[in-house]
């Protein structure tokens, strides 16, 4: 039942590490706000293979294709323009579930690699259809696109309650929570100033001057 | 939050490191650390598998667990933060000048 049991079994990962994964497998096999869970799928699928330079055309509509090649493997040339552009044809919550999707499955891709795992093998999809759910709160900001509470990198989903749900548990689990970001020291095997070098260079590399 | 915290754990830090790969970052661990960012983000499966054995050597396998998870969140954070197109506020801007200067860090701003 559990897909990433062998990680605490056969790899030595912490448990809540392996738990996180396993709610993000489930949530993929639920529908989400704009694409069905079988799109979710094909979107993550699609991501993988972008990262890895194959391009082969698949199901999923044209802007969402480009919308998910770019977050994927080119995330440090979008701009404002740009999402204009494919938010003409993709309703802003899906283009807010896309991104999060692919940068979801970025994280636990990476995760696996660094510790030279298998990565795992996407669920099988769900039945159901999208829920249309999305925050009605949320406002234009001086981002790309809206969200609850002004402009902040935490608030950025929040359009799309469980696409922002699923990165803040994601970000809690592998990082730090809100709560102890603002506490000095680490809960960590790694000190802060250790976690932080590692992000840093991680964000120069990416080109992700935020 | 790179410096604050390093001034928190009275640790000394040359924010330079993280763009010059010739200097060390003075963070104890630090050049593992980023060798091992080096090798996800650049380098070939070998150079990811000494990387690895490094951080295990020097760190332990719970320090490698976490720089993975680390480096996963930031995998995610950064797209998250260009596909939303979050600006980095004038306020921070101003209070981080010196700390972007010295890191190297405006070569890649390309929000303005």
């Amino acid at each position: 039942m559990l897909h990433f049991d062998r990680l605490t079994t056969d790899h030595n990962v912490r448990s809540d590490i392996a738990e996180t994964f396993e709610r993000e497998w489930k949530s993929l096999r639920r529908p989400g706000s704009h694409f069905s869970s079988h799109e979710k799928i094909q979107v993550c699928e699609r991501a993988r293979r972008t990262r890895a330079g194959d391009s082969t055309e698949d199901g999923l509509a044209d802007v969402t294709r480009r919308v998910v090649d770019t977050i994927a493997a080119r995330p440090a040339t979008i701009r404002k323009p740009w999402v204009e552009d494919v938010t003409a044809n993709l309703p802003m919550p899906g283009y807010v579930e896309s991104v999060s999707l692919v940068s979801r499955i970025a994280a636990i891709d990476a995760f696996h690699d660094v510790l030279g795992i298998a990565r795992p093998e996407l669920p099988d999809a769900g039945p159901g259809n999208p829920t249309g759910e999305f925050n009605p709160v949320a406002a234009p900001s001086k981002a790309y696109v809206p969200m609850t509470r002004g402009a902040s990198i935490w608030w950025a989903l929040t359009l799309v309650p469980e696409a922002y749900a699923r990165m803040e548990d994601l970000h809690c689990v592998l990082y730090l929570s809100p709560e102890q970001m603002q506490q000095p020291g680490s809960p960590r095997a790694l000190t802060r100033p250790q976690m932080e070098v590692l992000a840093s260079r991680t964000s120069f590399l990416n080109e992700c001057f935020y | 939050m790179l410096r604050e915290s390093s001034l928190a754990e009275n640790a000394p830090l040359d924010l330079s490191a993280l763009r010059d790969r010739t200097k060390d970052p003075l963070v104890p661990g630090g050049a593992t650390l980023l060798a091992l960012v080096d090798a996800a983000l650049l380098g070939t499966a070998s150079d990811l598998n000494r990387a690895r054995s490094a951080m295990v050597t020097e760190l332990g396998h719970d320090a490698l667990v976490d720089a993975a998870a680390v480096f996963a969140t930031f995998a995610m954070m950064n797209r998250v933060a260009e596909g939303t197109g979050i600006p980095v506020g004038k306020g921070r801007l101003a209070s981080t000048a010196d700390l972007r200067a010295e890191a190297g860090l405006d070569a890649i701003r390309h929000d303005g």
